[in-house]
């Protein structure tokens, strides 16, 4: 049981880094990008295609994603939330269509959709507590959710851009009056969360050996599950949210039974959603679609 | 002539959907999730015709009330919440009874051979149509004339006091409110509706297909019943109406762009939303705003 706490950690992690994906996003510019673990997905899937392809090491597959990840992040904030502007559930819709013709590329892509493979530099090195044993790759997804997680709380509570971003998430047009440009804050939280996300995406790619197809809606669902629990408002509870989740979700299907793992983790997420209308709590206000 | 008692059966069964999704767009919000209705009406109509020898069109009504159902019992929660929360609980629920469905396992024997949804290998022989020798020229007939019923249904029900209240609640539920229309209940409602066109169409899916399993009820399918609908127009039911023919007839049927479909109807829904955001037919009245 605690075996399996453990692992759910580094899912903690990622679904930490994928939910502050979607916090920068949703908190600056409003909108709901169903396209963002497509996106993730794509950008891990070419870099791992084009890295396996000419027999490059491990830290290119990183550069790899991020050079196709933010330039095609920025690509789909300006279809999806600049030229489609007058109603949030527009952009949503326009980024599920992203979301279609991305997949059907990459089906189409010399990769054939097929899974690609992703090395593991820290394959098999485990550390032993007693009877527990900790992966290292396990614990760096952990850590590096929760160092990312910081480094992006000091960046938005001490520096210039950060507060910057922070006036523009809270009134658009107060900021304006400061001077600071609303569009610019809007490319870089787009940024931003798309670097997160590919950095997640690929620390996930790697614990699994592996990249495919069914990561995209996978990671865009977690990532606003974790939105909905923890709330627009601060990052510790993104954080705590996400590593709740994991850890629920691991112990969930260890108790149910492994071939059920999929099915526990939706149904536990379903209950929690359907549970949260009559909870009400820190969370979103359900008028915030404007 | 051939061609359109071949490509009749799908466009129907896909129109249903539409419909289905264009009622939920009616009240304002964009759900993800109605293949788990569509699917959960598939296997209950499947079950009773294959398992308990049931009659075509009883079979098809509990597959519409079991879509009802579900959907009343979700929307007890769901219609409670809105915009992106709305959506997503309604994609999770795509995904988590997708699971479901391939864990339903039920034989029973039927005429010396067993029968039924066999977890994730699917549903195989729901051959009620050729059991009794119904060709293909009388299956289209019947779901072209079930899409027809639908399609007046939905329309009807537009012009009722039920459908003006959902279209206010839609408009401003602060507003609807104050005027002693209960948002909640007028989209519980709506939402059961949407529950029993979704799971109808699936009954009608299950016997045309004769096999069934869960991946036929992947997220894919709701995106595309709400992408019909938003490329048509919210205006009226005509909207659903053309966005299925659009992609059923050129991009299914006529193979216009080959393997690059998905490319292609993506794209489009993203320059329709661009250029004409209100639909094909929507450009004069603005259905919800």
């Amino acid at each position: 049981m605690l075996q399996t706490a453990v692992e759910g950690l580094a899912y903690g992690g990622l679904y930490a880094l994928l939910g502050l994906g979607f916090f920068l996003t949703y908190g600056v510019l409003r909108r709901i990008d169903l396209a963002y673990g497509t996106v993730v997905m794509t950008s891990v899937y070419l870099g791992a295609m084009i890295a396996g392809g000419l027999g490059l090491p491990w830290p290119a597959v990183v550069v790899l994603t991020l050079v196709a990840g933010v330039p095609l992040s920025l690509l789909v904030a300006y279809i999806a939330f600049f030229l489609i502007r007058q109603d949030a559930r527009f952009s949503m819709a326009a980024t599920l269509g992203i979301w279609m013709a991305l997949e059907e590329l990459i089906l189409q892509s010399p990769g054939r959709g097929r899974g690609q493979p992703v090395s593991n530099p820290l394959q098999d090195m485990s550390l032993w507590l007693g009877e527990l044993q900790l992966r290292i790759d396990h614990l760096l997804i952990f850590g590096l959710g929760l160092v990312i997680a910081m480094l992006l709380v000091r960046f938005l509570s001490t520096s210039r851009n950060g507060l910057a971003i922070r006036v523009s998430a809270y009134d658009a047009d107060v900021a304006a009056l400061l001077g600071i440009s609303h569009r610019r804050m809007m490319i870089l939280a787009t940024v931003i969360a798309s670097a997160v996300g590919c950095i997640a995406g690929w620390s996930f790619a790697v614990a699994q050996s592996g990249i495919d197809l069914h990561f995209g809606m996978w990671a865009t669902v977690k990532g606003l599950v974790i939105l909905v629990l923890g709330g627009t408002q601060s990052i510790p509870l993104i954080v705590t949210a996400a590593v709740g989740l994991g850890i629920a979700e691991r112990v969930g299907s260890e108790l149910i039974g492994s071939g059920y793992r999929d099915l526990v983790g939706y149904g536990v997420i379903l209950l929690l959603l359907a549970a949260e209308p009559f909870l009400r709590s820190g969370g979103l206000r359900s008028g915030d679609r404007r | 002539m051939k061609e359109i008692v071949a490509i009749t059966p799908l466009f129907s069964i896909s129109l249903v959907l539409a419909l289905s999704c264009y009622i939920v767009l009616k009240s304002g919000e964009i759900s993800f999730g109605q293949q788990a209705f569509f699917g959960a009406g598939a296997y209950s109509g499947g079950i009773l015709t294959v398992m308990f020898g049931w009659p075509l069109f009883p079979a098809l009504a509990v597959s519409a009330a079991v879509g009802a159902g579900a959907a009343a019992v979700i929307g007890f929660s769901l219609c409670r919440v809105s915009g992106f929360r709305f959506t997503l609980m309604t994609l999770v629920l795509g995904e988590f009874s997708k699971e479901v469905f391939a864990k339903i396992e039920w034989r029973r024997a039927v005429d010396g051979l067993t029968a039924g949804p066999e977890g994730p290998l699917g549903f195989t022989g729901i051959e009620y149509y050729y059991a009794h020798g119904i060709q293909h020229g009388t299956q289209a007939l019947i779901a072209a004339a079930v899409a027809l019923v639908c399609l007046i249904a939905v329309w009807l029900y537009g012009r009722t006091k039920l459908g003006r209240r959902l279209v206010a609640v839609a408009g401003d539920p602060t507003l609807a409110a104050s005027a002693a229309i209960n948002p909640v209940t007028t989209r519980l409602q709506a939402f059961a509706l949407a529950g029993a066109l979704a799971g109808l169409g699936g009954g009608l899916f299950a016997h045309q297909a004769t096999y069934i399993e869960a991946s036929n009820f992947s997220l894919m399918v709701g995106v595309h019943a709400v992408a019909y609908t938003l490329l048509g127009g919210l205006a009226s039911v005509v909207g659903p109406v053309a966005g299925t023919a659009l992609d059923i007839v050129f991009l299914e049927g006529l193979r216009v762009v080959g393997a690059y479909r998905m490319v292609a109807f993506g794209s489009l829904i993203v320059l329709m939303l661009i250029l004409r955001p209100r639909g094909l037919l929507g450009a004069r009245a603005g259905a919800t705003s």
